[in-house]
């Protein structure tokens, strides 16, 4: 049986707050309410997921559930943009709640100060509507990959290399899954990557977009293709991709 | 025939370019043209094709035209065609 939500109604000055978007047609009060009662999980909130939760509250998304760990080294201040000098050496997930709260003193958030792991990602999962998976491991990635379809949770799922990214919106029993797109574990994927804050910060706009799309119903999604980026020749591909009959997670 | 081929993330890396144009036979498929690869580019670009038995990783997506195309499949590849060989990436 599906779930009977008490949708909460926008207060004045949300209303104020959010006037300029309220005006983009297909989305209006009603797409905004819908935003207001969504939850959305950020897993990681560095050069990518920082982004990702910092338009997040800015649109209005209701409630985020942030998943971080580690405190603030000096590496991470080219991208992590809820990251501050200041903040050196202290918790990376207070940094993030702190400053999603000077933008949006009306968030909800759930912020867990560790990665996502075999222990915390039923849980965290299930508070969501929207899952963004912006982790630096494929291990994370698979694991979250596994427990959204599970689930049957959206996953928008993006990624970034030197200048290049990605983006793909993933529709448990629709569209291919992450471990259809690779069915072994990458070899070639190392930790430490060459990263710009302004490209991470790029595809992170389109995975929030992505799931302010998903909430609301405005616009189409990349569900069953994949968006491919790279600004070194400013080129953008959507590409079409393919599930996996014998995908060992959701067929 | 020319077939242009472009690679992405740790591959552009390891051929030290985003594309190239190979000369192949007609009748060829995506199999053959990744074989024939094999051949002229240098180990770094079997490192993340290959695994050490020469099996293909079917971790780096393969797309045709704008197409996901498995590496397996018998479909002729034509003249004028793109295909774009993906290494998988991760960063956040």
């Amino acid at each position: 049986m599906q779930e009977v939500r008490y949708m909460k109604k926008l207060t004045e000055k949300e209303l104020a707050v959010y006037e300029w978007q309220l005006d983009v047609p297909g989305f209006g009060v009603e797409g905004q309410e819908k935003l207001k009662n969504s939850s959305v999980l950020i897993s990681r909130c560095g050069g990518l997921g920082s982004v990702v939760a910092y338009e997040l509250a800015a649109a209005g998304v209701g409630k985020l559930i942030l998943a971080h760990g580690g405190n603030v080294v000096p590496s991470d201040l080219n991208r992590q943009l809820l990251m501050t000098d200041a903040g050196l050496g202290k918790s990376r997930i207070n940094s993030v709640e702190r400053r999603l709260k000077e933008l949006n003193p009306r968030l909800e958030i759930v912020a867990i100060g560790e990665n996502i792991n075999e222990n915390n990602v039923a849980e965290l999962v299930s508070q969501a509507d929207v899952v963004v998976d912006a982790a630096p491991l494929f291990e994370e990635r698979f694991l979250m990959n596994r427990e959204v379809v599970r689930q049957k949770k959206v996953l928008v799922d993006c990624a970034m290399y030197e200048l290049e990214a990605q983006i793909t919106t993933i529709i448990p029993g629709e569209t291919p899954c992450l471990s259809c797109l690779y069915p072994e574990k990458p070899v070639a994927w190392k930790r430490k990557f060459p990263v710009f804050g302004a490209v991470s910060g790029t595809v992170a706009c389109l995975g929030a977009m992505e799931a302010i799309k998903v909430l609301s119903g405005l616009g189409e999604t990349l569900s069953g293709k994949l968006l491919t980026l790279d600004l070194r020749d400013m080129s953008f591909n959507e590409l079409s991709i393919n599930k996996n009959k014998k995908c060992s997670i959701c067929s | 025939m020319k077939i242009k081929i472009k690679y992405t993330a740790q591959l552009k890396k390891a051929i030290g370019k985003a594309e190239d144009l190979v000369d192949v036979n007609e009748g060829i498929n995506i199999e053959g043209i990744l074989n024939h690869l094999n051949k002229i580019y240098s180990k770094e670009f079997a490192n993340i094709v290959f695994n050490q038995d020469g099996q293909f990783m079917n971790a780096v997506l393969l797309i045709l035209n704008g197409k996901q195309i498995a590496f397996n499949s018998e479909k002729e590849v034509k003249e004028n065609d793109v295909i774009t060989i993906m290494s998988p990436i991760a960063g956040g």
